[in-house]
């Protein structure tokens, strides 16, 4: 094995058997496994990578595509079935601490357990003990039972211990997004810090934000295999876009008529001289047409367009009722259409909601939600959600 | 094996940590805590004091005293307490803690151990205690008495194996708890706790030498009431079922462990 290497999977597969009741398995057990009782269950299957010391790993994928199974594994708390993992040097793993306080105990008496386990002698630890508590930020409640903690306290105290006691590699499970704003960014901090003095890293996170931003690199687990493995944006976009077709398509499965009134027809996005367009450039004239019949005839229907980050965040969502635009009577089949003048949107994807209401804007008849989308591709450069106009001013005072 | 004793002796510190935390856990909520593993067995032995020898009036021998029968119960009763309380709490030791288990580095056993040593650790208090009453009411205490490290041995070992064995089966086939209840009930009563081994009948003989606590109980009694030396044979069979418990027990659990994590 290569030292510069701090963990190498190679072939990596766990194995679950799945019986419908345990006495199968015993029974399985007793008759010596001449007859199977079971279906197999392949949570992790083949998996092969390895990193660098020093390198920053994220794993993402759907629940349940044994993200947080390959991080037990990778911490020693579970055992695969077959393949091998080595990881170089000693590892501390968040995981494994969520759970795995004494409840019983306090929270000093907590660490202290947790630096015996991790190997540390009676005497060195005292000053390692202060340290934890100080990070924790707990003050008094360091000396009660962990059972009277919230799950935020807990997190902070298992973060505290763990990322303390990282020593080559730390592996942190998606929970550190239980914290307050605060402590998360405490968090990020520490672990930028512990990137900058050269300690391997794992992520989970379904954050694809802190995935790309923190990894040097990145896997995609999907179903228990490694579907695409390289540099954070490639992956992350390419499993960004698969969430958004998903998304797509389980909407567009779910066409249930929420009442007969009304349907939407079809929906197009264009520019202003009604070209359907899927890119857009940051304050660009953006329309969303939409074609629509109506069944009876509806005195003033609410029409609403709505516009998300693809994340699900909610931009803008204007419609004719809040803008007091008289749709006036409907019947058959008609257009309307919205021009967004000059939108301030920054680089990113987007999603669109069409919908009809009822005229008092009370339920819709017919709502198309986020099934569309739009993509701004421009050379802002500038972080955030939106573009706002804006001078810079210095002088000498 | 020897590599298994340095693990242990690597975990000293936790077990310590366990250990005081188990013995402050049963007066939980309490002011003076860990004091209290003092004063409760001091009570119990008041108590019982009170109640065979002014209350009951209860002897063995006509003329042999009530005073002297319950020293005697309570000197059979200690060890006895010590061994059931182990192996109760053992056996759900490591479901309990399923979280903590299912860590890297967490030493499982440490679970039953640390329950094993905390109830030795009480008995001992215990019986200081009682030694000292012995004192206080004018029976002679003779050296023969530091024997009582001798029977510690095998006690340790014996209690460790079976809470190992219960413990890590109960993983598996969490049926074996009311069974094992019930089993210890039966255990008591076979065991002379309650009453001198001299009147069980001659023909159950075999539960008497078959049965571990029996040597334990009857050999306290005789080293700390009788001021006697150690029956040899009774001793030597001791030892040989405690250590065959203790193996037994240690295979189970080790068999048993790795698969721990996918059971908890």
């Amino acid at each position: 094995m290569n030292s510069e290497n701090a963990i190498v999977v190679r072939n990596l597969s766990k194995r679950y058997r799945l019986y419908t009741d345990y006495k199968y398995a015993l029974l399985e057990y007793l008759l010596l496994r001449k007859k199977s009782y079971h279906t197999d269950f392949y949570a992790l299957r083949d998996i092969s990578f390895e990193t660098r010391k020093g390198d920053v790993l994220g794993i993402i994928g759907d629940n349940g595509a044994g993200k947080s199974l390959l991080l037990k594994i990778l911490s020693g708390s579970v055992l695969p079935t077959s393949g091998s993992v080595v990881v170089n040097g000693s590892s501390s793993s968040l995981i494994d601490l969520q759970s795995g306080f004494k409840k019983d105990f306090t929270g000093i008496d907590n660490i202290r357990m947790n630096l015996v386990i991790s190997g540390y002698g009676q005497k060195k630890y005292e000053y390692l003990i202060d340290k934890i508590a100080e990070f924790a930020e707990l003050g008094d409640f360091i000396r009660y039972p962990v059972s009277s903690y919230s799950t935020g306290m807990l997190m902070r105290l298992g973060f505290s211990i763990s990322s303390v006691l990282a020593e080559d590699v730390f592996i942190v499970d998606e929970h550190i997004a239980v914290g307050d704003n605060y402590f998360m960014r405490k968090c990020i901090e520490k672990l930028k810090e512990l990137h900058r003095e050269k300690k391997t890293l794992v992520i989970v996170s379904h954050s694809m934000h802190l995935v790309a931003n923190l990894s040097t690199k990145v896997i995609w687990l999907d179903s228990g295999r490694i579907r695409e493995m390289g540099d954070p944006p490639t992956v992350v976009r390419n499993y960004e876009d698969y969430i958004l077709k998903k998304e797509n398509k389980e909407a567009s499965q779910k066409i249930q008529p929420l009442s007969d009134e009304a349907r939407i027809l079809q929906v197009r996005i264009t520019d202003s001289s009604g070209k359907s367009r899927e890119v857009f450039d940051t304050e660009e004239d953006i329309v969303v047409e939409a074609e629509a019949v109506f069944h009876t005839p509806v005195k003033r229907p609410v029409f609403g367009v709505a516009i998300f980050k693809e994340d699900g965040r909610y931009i803008y969502g204007p419609n004719t009722f809040f803008d007091r635009f008289d749709t006036g009577e409907c019947e058959g089949r008609i257009r309307f259409r919205i021009l967004y003048e000059k939108p301030p949107l920054l680089n990113g994807k987007y999603l669109v909601s069409v919908a009809i209401f009822d005229p008092e804007h009370v339920y819709p008849y017919d709502f198309h939600e986020k099934r569309y989308s739009f993509e701004i591709r421009s050379n802002f450069l500038d972080h955030g959600d939106i573009k706002i106009n804006h001078r810079w001013f210095i002088e000498k005072v | 094996m020897i590599r298994h004793v340095k693990y242990y002796y690597d975990q000293r510190y936790l077990l310590k940590l366990f250990i005081v935390n188990d013995l402050r856990s049963r007066y939980t909520g309490s002011v003076s805590g860990i004091y209290w593993s003092v004063i409760n067995p001091l009570l119990m032995i008041l108590i019982y004091t009170f109640v065979f020898s002014a209350v009951l009036k209860i002897e063995f021998h006509k003329g042999s005293g009530t005073l002297n029968f319950a020293f005697y119960l309570i000197c059979g009763m200690l060890p006895w307490l010590s061994v059931q309380d182990s192996v109760l709490r053992s056996t759900t030791s490591i479901v309990e803690n399923a979280d903590l288990v299912k860590r890297a580095k967490f030493p499982a056993s440490i679970l039953p151990i640390h329950i094993v040593l905390s109830n030795l650790l009480t008995m001992l208090i215990g019986l200081a205690l009682l030694i000292i009453i012995l004192i206080f009411t004018g029976n002679p205490i003779k050296i023969t008495i530091l024997q009582v490290l001798l029977l510690i041995v095998p006690q340790l070992i014996f209690t460790l194996g079976l809470s190992w064995m219960f413990s890590s089966i109960y993983v598996f086939v969490r049926d074996i708890q009311p069974f094992i209840g019930n089993f210890v009930l039966l255990w008591m009563f076979l065991t002379p706790v309650f009453y001198p081994s001299t009147i069980f009948p001659q023909k159950y003989e075999i539960f008497l030498i078959l049965n571990p606590a029996a040597h334990i109980v009857n050999l306290y009694r005789e080293v700390i009431m009788k001021g006697n030396l150690i029956q040899p044979l009774s001793y030597i069979t001791l030892l040989i079922e405690s250590v065959v418990t203790f193996l037994a027990g240690y295979i189970v659990y080790t068999k048993l462990q790795p698969r721990f994590t996918d059971r908890l």
